[in-house]
């Protein structure tokens, strides 16, 4: 080997375990606000301490706020000390440090771009990393389209030399297919679709990417994969907790935004897509959005069979008395918001014909709780006799997304004696315990991610668009005067009676989680 | 610590347990032919146990045979703390073979101890069972335990054998156990003769016959200095120092120096000889010294860095390697550092040439801050720009090395090679290595 012509690291052959992304500037727009404190920069000192922040690295906290640098290494260290979950070690720290930045100017004023600009060049000149860039806007939804257009405006969005500029926007993505279209126009207008990261975490969990492994690893399940086998699919997102202190955005987007239209949307496609051809990021979306766009439409009162929208009174939570959702602070007297939501959605490919997919979200539920449930049919035939057939369940593969990821097999088994008598049990497979390596947290997963350009665990401007014109139907619908009102759930129940007759129509009832 | 008396029937179990283990029934003797029975009981019991508590079943995950040839009960203690440990990544049949190093009460191989235990889910659920069959054996009998391990290997799973001392690669029990084994996993930080064990490993990696990989958990603890170093590089601009790299030293913490009265490399610097067998590896370098020179604490060779569009594709030291080179130097010098094992690395420097020749050459630094743990990559003179990267080389407990170790069953063709330049080094004169007596 020549070590003359190199242009490949040749330390980095065959280096197992570790994906390392290039040296890169981490542009983080609203670095004092809560997701960048809770969740990136915690995120980005594990990645740091795992050496997966190479050198030549840095990280610029852009915010309105007066702050040096030193100013906003004290902030970024009090976030470390009160959300990584456990100590900072001093030493590293020491050198994760020396990569912070700060720019301070409000991204309303075009004069914000210029001095930003004129930072990055410094940092860039201080400390070379091929001119790569990635921003992150954690920033109100509603101020995307001028942030991005005014990176684009000052020339921040183009490649530099050799060098690649991203961005990560975080969901929501639009609030309905019209906002969705102008986002992703103006994004498309600065950067190349496969330099924009459409980041929703629930992607990140191990659970939601082992669904696919599952599926495509194990030759035994997929055969099985189909209307010839599978009864139905559950896919529940479910949520202790209330709207907290975030009633202004609850009450622009409501449950129906805020989970359907994204987390259990792509949960959807993600158990329900063909085979991609690789398992790489274009074909993997692909076959994900070919699922959204067979989602068999609802058109004007086929909403109202098929989706049920409610909103939770007062009632007990955890072993506490809660408010109303109307009884929040800042949420209208008499507002219609919906916090749960049910529905029966059919995809209309050749895979899924006839088998309905029951998604239902929402708060103040009795737990916390993520699954994707497939359903088997029964035996074509009770063999063993009716009463052992009354006593048998059908089979259930049941995904576990959180809090406790894993897999679940329900099967009928023998009980032993002289009669046959057949026993439901669960063969349980917890991630937790079965491979105890703490798998990375979805952020941090998601953020190396962006940093190496894998983008197969986000969404595609297309994806996004697709979800948007199925779930505007049924917002469509809902402003109609003839849809019925959400219905009252007590807080601390599985949502509205009217839930329940959804599956009870069809002969059918939720998993009890 | 574990009593394997002959005549003992009532020793304590050799998993010892944790607020997270839970241990199904008691660690008892039985004879050899009854593990497996026995095995099947405390897993019934477990079940019925579960059931009465509403818990379900209980799952028992059994990813591959782990297959451990403990050198005494000191060693059998540590491994059995190591595998409970590993069951969260790599749940196992452990079949522990115990050479208690005592004169034999009896002629063969006969008992065996046998446990299970289960993870406790924070709900006090159980989880992810595993077992260990330990079979010890006494005098001349140890030359039987392969044979021992045999009838209680789970059929159609991957069969790993970890041997924490030094193996004998040439006898009968190695050999044996070698035929069933998928990964052989060592230590050759815990080989008797470190250096002088890095030429005889090489030799297993060599034997094209052998049916299973190699790994040495020696070379797992260099991750961290690897990672370092190949993060300078990320940056491509770099890439062209590799070409002007005319020193490469490697400091390497040891218990005593080069002042020893033999004149040998300390067994200390089997890591730094790995670490050197990689640098070198992925370049292309091939051996050129004839030597080791030593000096004080170090020891110097030569390596030859082909030029042009060389390829080396030779074994270490051969002769293609004379014809259109130029020479780095190689240096090992050991340090006295009290807070680190022998044999971690301390440092590694490249003194890396100007651009334009002799002038502006400079050093490019990886080692520890003061006596800590934690590593910083530095530039010593007129480079294009510091380089900020820090990084913790905390000791990594034995049990993650393995954990590690045993995310991939299948070759790693990058430590094979360094494992051969760093045994071709090893063998030359002045080293631990075959040289030493000559």
């Amino acid at each position: 080997m020549s070590t003359e012509r190199l242009t490949e690291n040749p330390f980095r052959a065959g280096m197992r375990l570790r994906r390392v992304p290039p040296p890169a500037t981490l542009v983080i727009l609203g670095v004092t606000g809560d997701l960048a404190r809770r969740k990136l920069l915690p995120s980005l000192y594990r990645l740091f301490r795992k050496g997966l922040l190479p050198p030549g690295s840095a990280i610029l906290g852009v915010a309105r706020r007066g702050w040096d640098d030193e100013q906003f290494r004290n902030m970024v260290r009090e976030a470390l000390d009160r959300f990584l979950g456990k100590g900072v070690d001093e030493r590293m720290w020491e050198g994760f440090a020396a990569m912070l930045f700060f720019c301070s100017g409000d991204l309303v004023d075009a004069a914000a771009y210029r001095t930003l600009d004129d930072t990055l060049l410094s940092v860039d000149a201080e400390r070379p990393r091929n001119g790569n860039r990635l921003f992150y806007l954690a920033m109100p939804p509603s101020t995307y389209l001028n942030v991005i257009d005014g990176i684009g405006r000052h020339g921040l969005a183009g490649r530099r030399g050799a060098g690649w500029t991203r961005i990560v926007v975080e969901k929501p993505f639009g609030r309905d297919l019209e906002s969705a279209r102008v986002l992703n126009r103006t994004l498309g207008q600065w950067f190349a679709e496969d330099d924009v990261f459409r980041i929703d975490h629930y992607l990140g969990k191990e659970t939601v990417q082992n669904i696919l492994v599952f599926r495509l690893a194990n030759a035994i399940f997929e055969p099985l994969w189909n209307s010839q086998y599978v009864d139905h699919v559950q896919i529940t997102v479910a949520e202790d907790i209330g709207i907290e202190q975030r009633a202004g955005y609850y009450e622009e987007a409501g449950a129906l935004r805020d989970m359907i239209q994204n987390h259990v949307l792509q949960l959807l496609a993600l158990v329900a897509m063909e085979p991609p051809i690789t398992f790489a990021a274009g074909p993997v979306r692909d076959e994900k959005v070919k699922v959204l766009m067979a989602l068999r439409p609802l058109r004007g009162p086929e909403v109202d069979a098929a989706v049920v929208r409610g909103q939770y009174g007062s009632g007990l939570s955890q072993g506490e008395a809660v408010s109303s959702y109307l009884g929040e602070e800042g949420v209208a007297r008499a507002s219609t918001v919906e916090t749960f939501v049910a529905m029966r959605v059919f995809i209309d490919s050749w895979r899924w014909a006839g088998v309905p997919f029951y998604l239902r979200t929402g708060k103040r539920l009795p737990k916390r709780c993520t699954e994707v449930a497939i359903q088997f049919k029964r035996p074509p035939l009770p063999l063993f006799g009716d009463e052992v057939a009354a006593e048998t369940e059908a089979n259930v593969l049941a995904m576990h997304i959180q809090p406790d990821e894993g897999i679940t097999l329900k099967f009928g088994s023998k009980v032993p004696g002289p009669t046959v008598h057949v026993h439901s049990v669960n063969m349980d497979f917890r991630y937790g315990s079965s491979f105890g390596a703490a798998g990375a947290d979805a952020y941090e997963r998601l953020l190396l991610d962006a940093l190496l350009g894998d983008s197969t665990l986000f969404a595609r401007g297309d994806g996004v668009e697709v979800a948007w014109a199925f779930v505007d139907q049924i917002i469509e619908r809902w402003r109609h005067l003839e849809a019925p009102e959400p219905q009252l759930y007590e807080a601390g129940s599985w949502g509205p009676k009217a839930a329940e007759d959804l599956v009870d129509a069809d002969r059918r009832e939720w998993r009890r989680l | 610590m574990i009593a394997f008396e002959p005549d003992d029937t009532s020793s304590p179990p050799p998993v010892e347990g944790t607020d997270l283990v839970y241990t199904l029934g008691s660690s008892r003797r039985v004879r050899l032919r009854e593990a497996e029975v026995e095995l099947r009981g405390l897993w019934e019991t477990a079940a019925r146990e579960a059931e009465q508590a509403g818990q379900g079943g209980v799952l028992r995950l059994r990813e591959i045979n782990l297959v451990v040839y403990a050198a005494g009960e000191a060693v059998a203690e540590r491994v059995s703390q190591v595998v409970l440990r590993l069951a969260e990544r790599h749940p196992a049949r452990a079949i522990v073979l115990l050479d208690v190093g005592l004169p034999a009460p009896g002629e063969g191989v006969t008992d065996s101890w046998v446990s299970a235990a289960c993870y406790l889910t924070a709900q006090g659920e159980r989880q992810v069972c595993w077992e260990q069959v330990t079979i010890p054996a006494y005098g001349k009998a140890v030359e039987l335990l392969d044979t021992a391990a045999m009838p209680v290997l789970v059929p159609h799973l991957p069969t790993v054998l970890w041997w924490p001392g030094q193996p004998d690669l040439e006898g009968d029990t190695f050999r044996r156990l070698g035929d069933v084994t998928d990964l052989l996993v060592v230590d050759s930080a815990g080989f008797a003769e470190p250096v002088r064990g890095l030429c005889r490993l090489a030799t297993v990696v060599r034997d094209d016959s052998r049916g299973f990989h190699v790994n040495d958990l020696n070379w797992a603890r260099l991750t961290t200095w690897r990672e370092m170093t190949a993060g300078v590089f990320d940056d491509a601009s770099r890439l062209e120092w590799l070409s002007r790299i005319r020193r490469l030293k490697v400091v390497f913490g040891a218990e005593d120096t080069y002042e020893r009265p033999d004149r040998s490399i300390p067994p200390a610097a089997s890591r730094a000889l790995l670490f050197v067998g990689w640098f070198a590896s992925r370049l292309g370098w091939t051996v050129a010294g004839a030597e080791w020179t030593l000096k004080g604490p170090s020891a110097s060779t030569e390596l030859h860095r082909l030029r042009g569009s060389g390829v080396w594709n030779g074994p270490a030291g051969s002769d293609e390697a004379s014809a259109d080179h130029d020479a780095v130097e190689v240096v090992l010098q050991s340090e006295s550092l009290p807070l680190d094992a022998s044999g971690g690395l301390v440092a590694v420097e490249a003194e890396i040439a100007g651009a334009s020749g002799e002038d502006g050459s400079f050093v490019l630094s990886i080692g520890r801050v003061g006596t800590s743990c934690i590593c910083e990559t530095r530039v010593r003179g007129p480079a294009d720009g510091p380089i900020s990267h820090t990084a913790d080389a905390s000791p990594v407990p034995e049990d993650r090395l393995l954990a590690d170790e045993l995310d991939y069953l299948g070759p790693d063709r990058v430590f094979e090679e360094s494992l051969l330049l760093a045994a071709a080094l090893a063998a030359l004169p002045g080293s631990d290595g075959i040289g030493r007596d000559t």
